[in-house]
Parts: structure tokens; sequence; C-alpha cells
């Protein structure tokens, strides 16, 4: 038991820490930082494929402009959003919205990473059915034939058994 | 005069291709050993060729000759010589003559390293593998990508120059020959697991002929991206060093498989198990650059990168169907003799860490090509048009970069075969200590947000790992245990460590805003003090800067600047960056009103620990360097591990080595 | 391995055929990607959808500090050009686009350029080396391009006098173009002068 304990306290340490880190106090998000975040999120139309924070073409500067208007009116997040998605249509936003077929890109890796870990899982129990491993006579002979010479004749460029 | 050397040099390099594949490949099929071994002088008329055409556009374009509508386009006399030089790579015909010439450049290099075993067929169906990508290649820019057309420029003609934003920064010079030495050096394994595959000797012989090629090409094409996300910042002025672009994102999917690969391998010198996964991870290295390539030159996916013309998409789509064939259908082929008898004897083992290792690289690349390739589906579908950006790459990758960080702290400590939770519990303890430290010291100084505290943890739990394997290292063998593969490796996980939590911290953390002052007037933002102390105005030969000086905390005075390029192109503005190792300032200029005395607009942006990018760079490539030399020898009968459950009568051999370097 | 061993293998782990049966699988999935972005064309950016939809109101200062509004114009033909100094073709067509002003002096017709990323006073050295007759609106954020998606210039765009747009013009107008197209959706008879 004493040797879990300063596991113990690494743990506890790590908890106290994540959790001052995801619901201590922070600084409140002032009104640029919100302009930052959402213009973060809204494509720059007339780039190819930059995100409005990170734009200087004209069209990128006047949308960021109209998002700090609409922040200092008082506006959610997603009201500033759904007002450019209404204008420019859905692909102006880079998050595509979990609706239609667009649920595909969330589910997919989801499902896909799922699916591999269940086949690891599967084919570890597979293999962990006879898991100690019976040394034959022929598998002595082998071991005793490398141990005593180094080379191993037709095999010029020491590739082994390819098998 | 140029024209003519450079078609000389494509078509040069076109038959040497196409006739080395024929004779090489009847040589081996007849055989007849000498046709084989003639595969040296293709290998090097191939790379001539390359030479000889690369050579020809250098020197029109250094001289502007304006005859060639290459130069024509994309040349001028206003552009300074290095930028000039880099031209070369900066639109799309000349990026072929590099591809082209860098792989015939490989091609020699693999004929020198191989030079006693020419007529060895697994090294003549590689030579043949190399020469048929060369021949496509060449083959491009004889037809749809010519570079050497004839153009009759009217008097005083001068060209447009480069797009302005590709003669800002000397990294233009490098980023491009960096990544493409990348892409390029993973055709030498792929044309080894070809060769292996139709040969049948499926073994580990191929795979220790070209395990350094590999390693080299991968820290290419390493470098080769973090050049580009510098430069990226450099540049463009707001904080970008990493935008998820589909072009970026096309150079980072072949790395992912890359870095799996390189760790799989480690498995099947050992213990001749995951042979599938190595070949499969091999080949979709290759297939992704050519997958990376068409998405840049196609133009169907809008990219800040991508430079296409007409019929080139068809041709590169058309190359990768061709690649992935044959390897589909080879690895089916062969996929009998890839299966070893061989099992992982527990999940908690090196073995086990490598597979869960390589799912999730895999998972990894597969989230990037999903969303990089998701609208292009959706429009084909039903043709709507959707936008997958930053939010959604952070948001995914988020949790497998996490678990990449969490094995790479606990992978160098397992065993093989099969770990205990004594040990485990032993080796971890201090490498724990320093996570849960980094945690502590990242909270008390302010920063919140779970995942990105995690990830400081987690960060600070593989570098203490990747340390504690060093310290044993250099304990044992001094400074030797610096080099070879795997110290090396520990020393390219350190820099790893470092790109994480800043790409961590930067990400989470960033600042941005706007002001508009007036000469003399002074701003506060995120801490900093910005002063707008005064404008100054430079004639260059391409361009006039109008320069800001606005000083930062006191220093500087910095000069982020809007530049009027001659040719009457819009205005480029360049930013100007105070790093220092906890954060930089970045600034850049919006407006500058034209009124003596009048105002100006920067944008300002602050964001910590930028720099650590950089320095983790340059710590993957010196680890890098140091695992390609040799490092302790060990015979193949040294007994690696610990014994694992096993009748045996053979004496137990006393503990060597346990768990640490290879 | 002996054919027993392989056979015990094969047994375990998914029979004799798994490997073809899975590069099979994998093959069609490949298959299905490289058909999809074969048939992909080259990328459009968000480009102006504006064309067909009703023409979105601005209003602007002008040049010569007089306003101009184009909800005022409602009931004539307008044709908005965004204009850039910079921009060679932009030049280029400014003849074209005097030519045009010049023919319908007195039409129901009105011109409007819109200064796109450049400065007021280079805007008005040129307009006044031109000897430009029609009004431009330089003190702008950049909302006016933004609402008609332009992405580069030289674009422009003829407003119905319904207030709908009914065409766009990219990379340069020709005074006979802009005609054809005027004329053909009805012309001046549609049009009355306004205010």
């Amino acid at each position: 038991m004493r040797r879990w304990l300063p596991w113990l306290a690494l743990f506890v340490i790590s908890v106290g820490a994540l959790s001052i880190a995801a619901f201590g106090a922070r600084d409140i998000p002032t009104a640029q930082d919100r302009v930052t975040k959402i213009s973060q999120t809204v494509k720059c139309p007339v780039c190819a494929g930059e995100a409005v924070a990170g734009s200087n073409a004209p069209a990128s500067v006047e949308i960021r402009r109209q998002i700090a208007e609409q922040v200092q009116q008082g506006q959610t997040d997603d009201q500033i959003r759904s007002y450019y998605s209404a204008k420019y249509g859905d692909e102006i936003l880079l998050t595509p919205s979990a609706s239609g077929i667009n649920i595909l890109v969330w589910v997919l890796p989801v499902v896909a990473l799922a699916l591999a870990i269940a086949v690891l899982v599967i084919v570890f129990r597979r293999w962990s059915i006879d898991p100690t491993a019976h040394a034959t006579d022929d598998d002595r002979e082998l071991v005793k034939a490398a141990l005593e010479s180094d080379a191993i004749e037709n095999d010029p460029h020491g590739e082994g058994d390819s098998r | 005069m140029n024209l003519a050397l450079g078609r000389a040099g494509v078509t040069l390099g076109l038959a040497a291709a196409v006739l080395g594949v024929i004779t090489v490949s009847y040589g081996l099929v007849r055989r007849r050993p000498e046709l084989v071994r003639l595969s040296r002088w293709y290998a090097v008329l191939i790379f001539l060729g390359g030479l000889l055409a690369f050579i020809a556009m250098e020197r029109a374009l250094i001289t502007r000759d304006f005859t060639l509508k290459f130069v024509a386009d994309n040349g001028s006399s206003t552009t300074p010589a290095i930028y000039n030089f880099a031209t070369l790579w900066g639109a799309l015909e000349g990026s072929i003559i590099l591809w082209a010439t860098i792989l015939g450049g490989y091609c020699v290099a693999v004929v020198l390293k191989f030079r006693k075993r020419l007529s060895d067929p697994l090294v003549g169906w590689a030579m043949i593998t190399m020469f048929i990508v060369a021949a496509f290649f060449f083959w491009m820019m004889v037809g749809i990508a010519n570079p050497f057309q004839a153009f009759s420029p009217p008097p005083g003609f001068d060209g447009p120059g480069p797009n302005p934003l590709l003669q800002n920064h000397v990294l233009m010079a490098f980023h491009p020959p960096m990544l493409y030495l990348g892409y390029v050096g993973f055709t030498v394994p792929f044309a080894f697991a070809i060769a292996a595959l139709i040969t049948g000797r499926v073994g580990e012989g191929w795979l220790l002929a070209t395990r350094r090629w590999t390693l080299i090409a991968w820290g290419f094409l390493t470098a080769g991206v973090i050049l580009g996300a510098w430069w990226s910042y450099e540049v463009l002025g707001w904080g970008g060093y990493w935008a998820w672009d589909p072009v970026e994102n096309a150079s980072i999917l072949p790395w992912l498989t890359a870095t799996a690969f390189l760790h799989s391998v480690l498995v099947q010198e050992r213990r001749g198990m995951l042979r599938v996964w190595n070949i499969s991870l091999l080949c979709a290295t290759f297939a992704l650059t050519i997958l990376g390539t068409f998405i840049t030159r196609s133009g169907v996916i809008e990219s800040v990168h991508a430079f296409t013309t007409a019929g080139i998409g068809v041709a590169l789509i058309s190359f990768f169907a061709v690649i992935v064939l044959a390897t589909v259908g080879l690895i089916g082929w062969r996929g009998d003799r890839l299966r070893s008898p061989g099992r992982i004897d527990s999940p908690f083992s090196r073995e086990g860490a490598f597979l869960a290792n390589n799912v999730l690289f895999a998972a990894f690349a597969f989230v990037i090509l999903l969303g990089t390739l998701f609208p292009l589906f959706v429009e084909a579908i039903n043709g709507d048009r959707v936008s997958v950006g930053v939010p959604y790459f952070n948001r995914m990758t988020m949790p497998l970069a996490l678990t990449l960080l969490f094995l790479m702290a606990v992978a160098p400590v397992l065993p093989w075969r099969k770990a205990s939770a004594e040990l485990l519990r032993h080796r971890l303890l201090w490498p724990a200590w320093i996570g849960v430290g980094a945690m502590v010291v990242s909270v008390a100084i302010g920063a919140r947000g779970f995942a990105t505290v995690l990830a400081f943890g987690l960060g600070g739990f593989a570098a203490g790992s990747a340390g504690r394997q060093l310290v044993i290292a250099t304990r044992r063998q001094g400074l030797r245990g610096l080099v070879g593969r795997a110290n090396g490796g520990m020393i390219v996980h350190i820099g790893v460590v470092m790109i994480a939590v800043a790409f961590a911290a930067s990400s989470s953390y960033v600042r941005q805003a706007e002001f508009t002052l007036t000469e003399g007037q002074s701003a506060q933002f995120a801490g900093h003090t910005l002063i707008y102390v005064g404008q100054d105005v430079k004639l260059e030969s391409a361009k006039i800067v109008h320069q800001v000086l606005v000083t930062i905390d006191g220093t500087g005075p910095w000069a982020p600047s809007l530049n009027k390029f001659a040719n009457g192109k819009q205005t480029i503005g360049t930013p100007s960056v105070r790093s220092t190792l906890t954060g930089d300032v970045a600034l850049s200029v919006i407006d500058i009103s034209p009124e003596e005395g009048g105002t100006v607009t920067i944008r300002v942006t602050v964001q910590p620990l930028i720099i650590w990018l950089w320095i983790g760079g340059g710590v993957m490539a010196i680890g890098t360097v140091l695992a390609v030399f040799p490092g302790r020898r060990r015979k193949p009968t040294d007994p690696v591990s610990s014994p694992s459950a096993m009748e045996s009568k053979v004496p137990a051999e006393p503990k060597q080595s346990t768990g640490s370097s290879l | 391995m002996t054919e027993a061993e392989l056979d015990s293998l094969n047994d375990r782990t998914g029979g004799r055929h798994f490997a073809r049966n899975s590069a099979i699988i994998v093959g069609v999935i490949l298959a299905v990607l490289v058909g999809v972005l074969a048939t992909r064309g080259i990328s459009k950016p968000i480009s102006s959808q504006i064309v067909g939809q009703a023409a979105p109101d601005f209003t602007g200062t002008t040049l010569d500090g007089t306003t101009f509004s184009l909800g005022a114009h409602r009931g004539e033909w307008v044709v908005v050009n965004f204009f850039a100094t910079w921009c060679t073709p932009c030049r280029l067509e400014n003849p074209q686009i005097e030519q045009f002003v010049a023919s319908h002096v007195g039409d129901p017709v009105k011109v409007v350029s819109i200064a796109f990323s450049d400065d007021a006073s280079s805007i008005r050295s040129y307009w006044e080396k031109e000897k430009n007759s029609w009004p431009i609106i330089t003190a702008d954020t950049g909302s006016i391009a933004l609402d008609f998606g332009v992405t580069k210039v030289p674009e422009s765009y003829i407003v119905a006098p319904s207030g709908m747009v009914i065409a766009g013009f990219f990379g340069g107008v020709t005074a006979s173009g802009l005609d054809q197209v005027i004329n053909e959706n009805g012309g001046m008879s549609i049009a009355s002068s306004g205010a």
C-alpha cells in the first residue's frame, strides 16, 4: 500500500489542478475577445478558405467591424453567427452544423475509432486464450543453431527468414 | 537557348525513365542480370535530364529571359535575385521541375547505395518503380504542365513577378525544397515495399535496407512543415501558423502515416509482427503524397496555396488511382505471406503500445482527411456547400493528440512482451511528478481551460519520460548515449512535446485587438503598452514600403508595414513580431490615413509560447540527425526483453538492457 | 510456416481469404474516393450570389461630399461599379463607362462607382485626371462590397428599376454590353426618372 501513496498524492493534486483549470475564476472575456472568438468561426467570403479573424482582405476587415458592432449591441455569439449564415449560406460558417448530412463529419471519426478499439479488444481476447508459448524441440534446435553461428547461408543480405 | 536546353532535359529524363523500365523489367523477367545492372545508368540519365531542365529554367529566371512563357508569367526585372531563383517553385510547372530533379537525385543515391546488389531482383523492381514515378512526372512536363513554352515578348515587356506574398520572406527559398525532399524521399521506401511484394520477400530485408531512407525523408518533411508554419506566421501577421488549410493538411497526412510507420517498424524488426500494418502505412504515405499533390494542384478545394492548370487534376488523380490499385492488389495477393505466426502477448507491452500508436495515428489521419474532403463529398451528394475549418479540426484532433502525448510518456518505459504494474510504477514515478508539477505551475500562473492544462500535464509527463531514457543512456555510455535511433528518438519526442505545449498555449490564449492611434498615442492591451511613434517610407526595387513605427513595452521601434508593389498590384502588409521566450506580440498595419499627421490603424496579436514551436522544431531536427547515426551495435542474438512465461530448459540469460534503448 | 500452421492461423484470424477480402473492401472504398475526387470541378469561392436577388440598399458619401443612396434611385437603371486605381482592368474599362454615361444623358440611367480597398486621395487624382462625371463613393468601410459579394475588381452589377440585380460583369464592362443587357430587359420604357 505504501508504494501506491505517491501515486495517490499525484492523482489528488492533478484532480485539484484540473478542477481549478476547468472551473476556476478566469478573466472575463472582453468585447474584443468575443469578436476574436466569433471571427475565428466565420469564413472570409473572398479569400480561399481563411477565417475572418486571420485575413486582412477588405471584406474580412468589414465583417470584423460588423461583428464588433453587433457584440456592442448585445447579441449573443449564436445570433451573430446565424446572421451571417442567413445572409451568405451555411458555407460561411467554418464549423459544419450538426444536421442533415453534416452529421457524418462529426460522427464518422467517433465511429471509426470505436470500431478500431472494438477490433483491438476482440483480437487481444483471441490472442490471450493461450498466452504461454510452448517450446518444441524444433524451436530448441533453431535457437541452438542461431547461438552457434552468426551467418546463415543463402541469405547474403542478412534478411533472415522471409516468412 | 534556355528553351532548347530545358526541353532537351525533360525529353532526356522521360526517355531514360521509360527505357529504364523496359530494360530492367526485361532483364528481371528473362533473368539477364547484366541488363538489370544497367539501372544505374538510367538513374544517372534521369537525374541529368532533371538537372538540365532545372539549370535551364533557373538561368532563364535569373537572366529574366522573357522568351520563356514561364518566366514571362512569373518573373520580373524588379524582383530581387533570390526571389527569382525561388520563383521556380512558386508556380506549378516549375515546381514539377523541382520534383523531377529531386526524384532523379534520389534514384542516383539509391543506385550508389545499393551498387553492390543492383542485380538483386528486390533492388531491380524497386528501381523500376522509381523509374515509373519519374516517368510520370517527366511526362507531365512534356505535356500538360510544360514549363518550356515559347513566348515572344513585345518590346519593353516586363513580367508581373511572383505573387507578392511569395516575395516577402526568405523562407520562400527553403520551405518548398525541404518539403519536396521529404515527399519525394518517400518514393524510395515505397519502391522497395512494392519490390518486396512483387518478389515475395516480404520479411525484414527490404525494411532494414530502407529504414534510414524513411527516417531521412521524414526528417525533411518535418523540417518542411515547420518552416512552412514559421513562414506563414512571419508573413501573414495575425499569429497564424497553422490554419488547417487543405494544402497544409495534405502535407501533414503523409507525415502522420510515416510517423506511425517509423514506430511500428520497431515491432517488425524485433518480433516480425505488424507486417501488414507496416507495408500499408508506407504505401499509404506515398499515396497520400500524391493525393496531396492532387489537392494542391487541381484546384478542387480552395486554398491559399493552390495553383493549377488545365488537365493536371485528372492526371494526378489517375496516377493516385493507379498507385492505390497496385498497392491494394499486391497486398491482397501477398496477404498470406505477410501474416506472422507471432502474437502480441499483452496489450500492456511495447508491442501493444505501438499497435495503439498505429491506430491513433491512423485515426488522426482519417479525421484530417475526412474534414478536408468532406465539402467535396457533400457537394457531390446534394449540391450543398459547407465549410470545414479550424474549429472542427481543433476539436476533433485534440482528444487524439492528448492520448498520443500520454502514449509518448508510457511507451518508452514499457518492456517488450509484458509489463508488470510494479515496473511501470517504478519507472513512471518521476515523469509523473514532472507532469503534475507542470499542471500546478501553469494553473498557479493563471492558465485556465481543462484541455489546455491537461495538455501541459501530459506534455510534462512525456518530456519526463523521454528525459529519463536519455539520462539512463548517457549514464551508461556518456555522449554516445545521445546517438542512435532510440536516443535520437527521445530527443525528437522532447521536441514534439515543446511543439504540443506551444500549440496548446498559443491557440487557447491568443488575444487580438485593433487600435486607431494618433502620433504619440499609446494603447494598453493584454499587459503590453504600445506607443505609435511615427512613420517611415522606404523605396525598394520592387515596392514602396510604408512603415508604421510602434514601440512595445519600451522596446523597438517595431516597423510593421504596407508594401505597394511597382506593378500595380494590391498593397500587401508585412507584420513585425516581437518574440520572447514567454510569448509574441505581432503587429500588422490595417490602415494608414493619408493626411499629414493622421491616424494609423494597427492590429495587435498576443500569443504565448510561440517561439517554442520553432525551438521544438529545431530540437526535432537535431534528434532526427542523431537518430540517423548508428547507435550501439548489438548482435541479433542478444536477449532484448524480460523472459516471458515460457517452459524452457534453456538457462535464463542474465538480465540485460531491461526496456531501455534499442 | 507449415501448411497446418497456416491453416490454424487462418482459422483463428478470419479465414484463408481474409487478405483478399479485406483488400477488396479497401479497394472499393478507395475507388469511391477516387471517383468523387475525379469528378469535381475547380472550386469557386463564395462568389456573388447577388444576381437574381434584390439589390442590397446602400448609402455612401461621394468624392464631392454628397450622399448617394441606391434606394433613392428605385425606378431607374443603376450600374453599380466596383473600382480601384491599382487595378489595371478597372482603368481599362473606364473609357467604356464614360462612353456609356455620355450616351445616356437625360435617360433614367445612373452609374455609381464604389472604391474597393483604395484610398480617397488616389481616387480623387484619378477622377480629376480622367474627368469622370459620375459619382464614386469613397468613404465606405467595405460593407457595400461585402453585401454585393465582390471578390475582386473590376466587378459591375446592373440594378433594374424594380430593384433587382439582373446581371453581373466580372473583369470589365463595355458600353455596348451594358446597353445590351438593359435593352434585353425592358430598356428605358420600364424606367422613369426618379429623384
